[in-house]
């Protein structure tokens, strides 16, 4: 009996099987699509990006911007004696 | 085996397009190569195995995602021989879902016709045939889907459990209460 069944399973399942057919244009659509995807996945990478980089430098130039208008950068000691 | 795991290196077929993106470099050139190899041989199959498992009309979009889904991750994948494994492992998943929001479609619109696309909807069988795929429709979707893996795509325990995301031992369990459930079902339809 359950060879029976598993015959009638395998012939039935072929035959919807068979009946399945690719549009001609399958491929080219599923092409178009994960390029498009690919694209617009770089596009937001860049945004990012950019995003990310162009923020730090506003920041960076804030806190330089915001310190004392005639503070020494680097040395804030006496300058030293010339002999 | 059915389909079987086919190699990468079969010929590029006719639907290879030339890739007009100049930009694009070496990998992504080998990618897409890779990728539309992988669709001449594998794509009408995995149309076949979505609507089996009742992707209905939807089947060849689904397909197109699992391939998108493919081409996203083709970097990711330890070895360009598991692709179809790993396609035939979204293409159930996509299929999974798509059946779980017709349900939820339908438990709030309770007037909601049946979903037309079913496969076996078009096509002319026999009256046994018929029998079979309405005690089929009948069973848990796991269990249709252990079946139709096993029993049309060929496929041994282990890789029905890899496209099914689940042990082998479940893969038997699912197997033998969907043909318990098939036979029990036909056997009262004589």
């Amino acid at each position: 009996m359950s060879a029976d069944v598993e015959a009638r399973l395998r012939e039935t399942l072929a035959s919807l099987a068979a009946d399945v057919e690719q549009s001609p244009s399958a491929y080219r659509r599923a092409q178009a699509t994960w390029r498009r995807r690919e694209r617009r996945r770089r596009v937001l990478l860049v945004v990012l990006a950019t995003l990310v980089i162009g923020g730090a430098d506003a920041v960076g130039l804030w806190v330089l911007n915001s310190g004392p208008e005639h503070a020494p950068v680097v040395f804030d000691g006496p300058a030293p004696v010339s002999r | 085996m059915g389909t079987g795991v086919r190699s990468l290196r079969t010929p590029a077929p006719a639907v290879a397009a030339p890739l007009p993106e100049a930009a694009l470099d070496v990998r992504d050139v080998e990618r897409e190569a890779a990728v539309t190899r992988l669709f001449a041989s594998e794509a009408v199959q995995l149309q076949r195995l979505a609507t089996l498992l009742g992707a209905g009309h939807e089947a060849e979009d689904l397909v197109a995602e699992a391939f998108c889904d493919l081409h996203r991750r083709w970097g990711k994948l330890r070895d360009p021989e598991t692709a179809p494994a790993y396609l035939r492992s979204v293409v159930c998943n996509l299929v999974r879902m798509r059946l779980r929001h017709l349900e939820v479609v339908r438990r709030h619109a309770p007037g909601a016709p049946p979903d037309a696309g079913s496969a076996e909807s078009e096509v002319v069988l026999r009256e046994d045939q018929v029998e079979v795929v309405r005690a089929l429709r009948g069973l848990p979707e796991r269990q249709r889907e252990a079946l139709v893996l096993r029993y049309w795509m060929d496929l041994r325990e282990a890789e029905v459990a890899t496209a099914m995301g689940i042990s082998a031992g479940s893969v038997k369990v699912h197997t033998s209460r969907g043909m318990a459930a098939l036979t029990r079902a036909l056997e009262g339809t004589r």
